[in-house]
């Protein structure tokens, strides 16, 4: 098992990390970016590293989180202090009291805290190689590179959401220190893992618990979590080596509290599951269906593992309202892998997936899977009996350019300011002009008085993670300095309101741009007997 | 018993009905909506509900609360689908209801009543796990395009009526102690009245005030639990006040347009909305999607939502439409509020929300809106002239009403604030399907 290859510090020129997916059609240019296969080889290779080498409960035993066999080096540990201290600010900013419409706006300010306090932050607790090397003439700093992804790290301020698009930020974060020498392979793994990555999900939650984040683009019970991906994932690694009806704890046993509770702080499946449990009431099966569903996966826990993973791809990495935010640099490069081809499925003209990857419906289009062909496909879509063939795969990342960055639409320009449009006192003031509903808002600057006034009235008071707004899902959310890229001339113009709606950047935001009024809905191959569900949204078609 | 009260017993067991037979009743459904206005006028007294959201057992709850159907006349105002685990059952029950009770039930229609939305928020996954196919999915989106987008209450009193209580006595006394009519009032948990507002006090009502810590914590299952099933202030006991508030200036609380989302900059009057062709699947923009999802907000004029669809609108927005078109108050739903309900702009709108500890997390209660029926018992007085309200002349009425310059003040408002149902009496499922990834 090899773990990815290391960029060389001494020569090469690190990057302001930019935002580059704009819209549906950059998605496939991503699917075959070299940034894409860094992510997923990574994936691939920890949950690899973390699958037990035996399926005796020794070797079962010796990838809990509570191991006494895991060795937390030098630089993990650094890593947990970092994380330490950032949590550490959460106690410095209370929740704001009151009456309040959505997330507490008090996030806002731990956001911008640790912003601050990032760059000492880590000069301090990043291994010394990276931090004391210097920026080259065109480029930025290894740290500074490397910032842009811990800070995206941990929620949308803007929004006041979390979900895996931000989670995958700072697992790119994590990724970016090992490429660049911070990490040991064969030593860190584990540790990364259950160290350093445990106590960024405990901040996680501690976060939405503390200033009600709202998940990122809720479907109520139709999604598999509201916030994680990744500890599924990894949760499940760590018992896939157990035989199928072997050992406890079994798939079945994530209903039953007493095993929740056991085992939650040595499995990471079982974490995520008992954080659901803390926030949720009610039935297990009925608030979560789909974790209930796969609990019951014939094949065990290799076979839900793998599950994660295809699921990640398509759900998270394929989904441009996820993914739309992930900022590319030197480490995470725009540029496309040689001969790379798309999945199977995804349409190769970039046009609008019409994948409806709802839970039990079948991912439609950008399958990782299945395909016997070469080029990109998602690492596991063959799934190798020797990961390490796919990992070196991997070409080196050194000296990349960044590719053109596709010219933002600049909607706000065609959008005047609502009070320019106001009518005559008398009749009902007109409305301000409406978004383009082909090229939706994109960095939609509200009207500035819209803006001013509308913080927090007395309204609607919040939710406990208020998954309290649906948005159109033909309507990109609105971008700005947010989660992403907050580093990466973050200073332009606040977009939104701060009683924004949850942005769709949840795993289970099966979200489809629709640009014409037809729709396909369903796809072959379903658990409803392959049948092909479409209609016409009747309106568009009788324009 | 019918098929249809078969398949209503059924559905109130949380279960099911085949496939064929929600095609029949879809197919029954569609033949009664396309009769209805896309403003549906609807007499009070009428209980308005917020968003169901699939949960099934919250919405038993709410009728349990507020007295069953056809016991009690209802409005729903959208959103019945999606998010929950039971939108399925729970719009095949307000279905069946509607088709079984066309008069004393009304269902206008939600942002989420929409094909694109229900395969994003959840609805056609539900369907395709407990159909296998898409079928019922699609019956049920048919009916959808022709749910009305509105409706218009009217007859509602001025104040609330006394509610009836279970051991006999009644409320009535406390009411008639009060210096002035009640025209809020609130019963919180357990059927206590938390709250009552004289139309002399002024301000609108706070419910912020009401937070859910401050209600007493009663199981609903529990002995006062029972004072709810009476029927819920109505016009049971209208004649005995009929005569003591003969003499009161305003003795009709005017009409209360019902709408899921908000506004539109599109519509200034009532009979905008009769002109559109609503049936349809929801368009991305225009007066009939704005309808469905602007949020109102303290703002001058409009905004733009963040949603992405409608729009947001203020005060100013709120009253000029109430003034133009005689209105005393608009009732939408849309957006949870922590509290179950919000009166907003001067007591111009409120917001209704009727999912209680939405998506099993928020820790919200509930609450359901009672529009009695003017106390004057059937009498309104519109331009001078005594007419008498019944339902032959019901249209030109509303015609009458919407033109009249009568003086307006706002119904009499009683909420009904109810927490989820227990929930550790439920099945678990025998089945497991497998997602598609898992295979």
């Amino acid at each position: 098992m090899a773990a990815p290859l290391a960029i060389p510090l001494p020569t090469h020129t690190f990057l302001q990390p930019q935002k580059l997916i704009n819209n549906n059609e950059d998605l496939p240019h991503f699917l075959k970016s070299k940034a894409h296969h860094l992510i997923v080889s990574f994936i691939q290779y920890f949950s690899d590293a973390l699958t037990p080498t035996g399926s005796d409960t020794k070797s079962t035993e010796s990838r809990y989180a509570d191991s006494p066999a895991i060795v937390v080096s030098q630089p993990v540990s650094q890593i947990v202090e970092l994380l330490a201290t950032i949590e550490a600010i959460i106690d410095e900013v209370p929740p704001v009291e009151g009456p309040r419409r959505f997330g507490n706006v008090a996030f806002r300010t731990w956001s911008s805290t640790v912003e601050k306090r990032s760059s000492e932050l880590l000069r301090k607790y990043l291994p010394e190689s990276i931090v004391n090397t210097p920026a080259k003439d065109d480029g930025i700093s290894a740290l500074e590179e490397l910032k842009v992804y811990l800070l995206g790290g941990f929620g949308s301020a803007q929004r006041l959401d979390y979900g895996t698009g931000h989670e995958l930020s700072f697992f790119a974060f994590l990724c970016g220190i090992w490429v660049l020498g911070g990490f040991e392979a064969g030593r860190d793994e584990l540790a990364l893992v259950f160290k350093a990555f445990d106590s960024y999900l405990a901040i996680v939650r501690k976060l939405v618990l503390t200033y009600n984040l709202e998940p990122a683009g809720s479907h109520g019970v139709w999604g598999l979590d509201d916030h994680s991906f990744l500890p599924y994932i990894f949760g499940s690694a760590q018992l896939a080596a157990t035989p199928e009806g072997m050992g406890p704890p079994a798939p079945g046993s994530i209903v039953e509290a007493n095993t929740v509770e056991r085992e939650r702080n040595r499995n990471m499946y079982f974490g995520a599951i008992g954080f659901i449990r803390d926030v949720k009431k009610g039935p297990f099966w009925e608030h979560s269906p789909y974790l209930y569903d796969i609990s019951g996966a014939v094949g065990g826990w290799k076979k839900i593992n793998l599950g994660m993973m295809k699921m990640y791809a398509a759900e998270v990495l394929g989904k441009f309202p996820v993914v739309q935010h992930f900022p590319f640099g030197s480490i995470f490069s725009w540029d496309l892998v040689e001969g790379a081809k798309l999945p199977p499925g995804f349409p190769s003209t970039g046009a609008t997936p019409t994948a409806t990857s709802s839970s039990t419906m079948p991912p439609p289009t950008i399958l990782p899977g299945g395909s016997e062909e070469g080029g990109t496909k998602a690492p596991w879509s063959t799934l190798p009996s020797d990961p390490s063939k796919t990992l070196s795969a991997i070409p080196p990342t050194a000296r990349m350019r960044i590719a053109t960055p596709t010219s933002q639409s600049n909607l706000a320009n065609r959008v005047p300011p609502v009070s320019a449009l106001r009518g005559p006192p008398t009749g009902m003031p007109p409305p301000p002009s409406r978004p383009n509903i082909i090229a939706p808002p994109q960095n939609i600057t509200l009207n500035p008085e819209t803006t001013t006034t509308v913080p927090v009235p007395g309204g609607f008071a919040p939710a406990i993670g208020g998954v309290a707004v649906t948005t159109a899902p033909w309507a990109k959310p609105p971008t700005g300095p947010s989660g992403f890229g907050k580093g990466n001339g973050g200073d332009e113009a606040v977009g939104m309101d701060p009683a924004s709606p949850e942005s769709v950047t949840g795993v289970d935001s099966p979200v489809r741009r629709v640009r014409s009024g037809s729709v396909t809905v369903g796809e072959t191959g379903s658990l409803a007997g392959g049948k092909v569900v479409e209609y016409t949204n009747g309106h568009d078609q009788n324009k | 018993m019918s098929d249809l009260d078969r398949a209503i017993e059924q559905l109130r067991q949380c279960r099911p009905i085949p496939e064929l037979q929600v095609r029949e009743i879809c197919f029954k459904a569609r033949e009664i909506l396309i009769e209805e206005a896309n403003v549906q006028i609807v007499d009070a007294p009428v209980t308005i509900c917020g968003d169901i959201h699939g949960q099934f057992h919250d919405l038993m709850e709410l009728f349990r609360v507020g007295g069953d159907c056809p016991d009690t006349n209802y409005l729903f105002m959208g959103d019945f689908v999606d998010r929950g685990f039971y939108s399925l059952e729970s719009f095949l029950l307000l279905l069946c209801l509607k088709v079984r009770y066309p008069d004393r039930i009304t269902l206008i229609r939600g942002n989420h009543e929409s094909r694109q939305i229900t395969t994003v928020y959840g609805f056609y996954d539900e369907c395709i796990r407990k159909y296998g196919s898409a079928n019922v999915w699609r019956y049920c989106c048919d009916v959808f395009d022709y749910l009305a987008l509105g409706a218009l209450v009217i007859g509602a009193g001025s104040s609330v009526q006394p509610t009836r209580l279970a051991d006999g006595e009644d409320a009535e006394t406390k009411v008639r102690e009060a210096e002035d009519e009640v025209e809020i009032e609130v019963i919180g948990l357990g059927g206590v009245v938390t709250r009552q507002m004289s139309r002399r006090d002024a301000g609108m009502i706070n419910s912020t005030n009401l937070t859910p810590s401050a209600l007493p914590h009663l199981s609903s299952s529990g002995p006062a639990g029972a004072l709810l099933t009476g029927v819920p202030g109505t016009g049971a006991s209208g004649n005995s006040r009929g005569v003591a508030n003969a003499n009161t200036p305003t003795n009709t609380g005017g009409a209360v347009l019902c709408v899921h989302g908000g506004l539109s900059p599109l519509i200034d009057s009532v009979d905008k909305i009769r002109l559109l062709d609503r049936k349809q699947e929801v368009p991305h923009d225009g007066a009939m999607c704005d309808l469905l999802w602007s949020d109102p907000e303290e703002i001058d004029g409009w905004g733009l939502s963040p949603r992405g669809a409608g729009f947001l609108f203020g005060a100013d927005i709120v009253k000029q439409f109430n003034h133009l078109n005689n209105l005393t108050l608009i009732a939408r739903a849309h957006q949870l509020v922590m509290e179950g309900f919000k009166e907003m702009f001067d007591s111009s709108i409120v917001t209704v929300w009727s999912a209680p500890n939405y998506c099993y997390r928020c820790g919200n209660v509930a609450a359901i809106l009672e529009l009695g029926e003017d106390n004057s018992n059937a009498v309104l007085r519109s331009g001078g002239e005594e007419v008498l309200f019944n339902r032959e002349n019901t249209r030109r009425l509303a015609s009458t009403y919407m033109g009249g310059s009568m003086k307006r003040g706002g119904p009499g408002r009683r909420y009904r604030v109810f927490e989820a149902a227990a929930q550790d009496s439920r099945g678990m499922p025998s089945k497991k399907p497998m997602p598609y990834y898992f295979l």
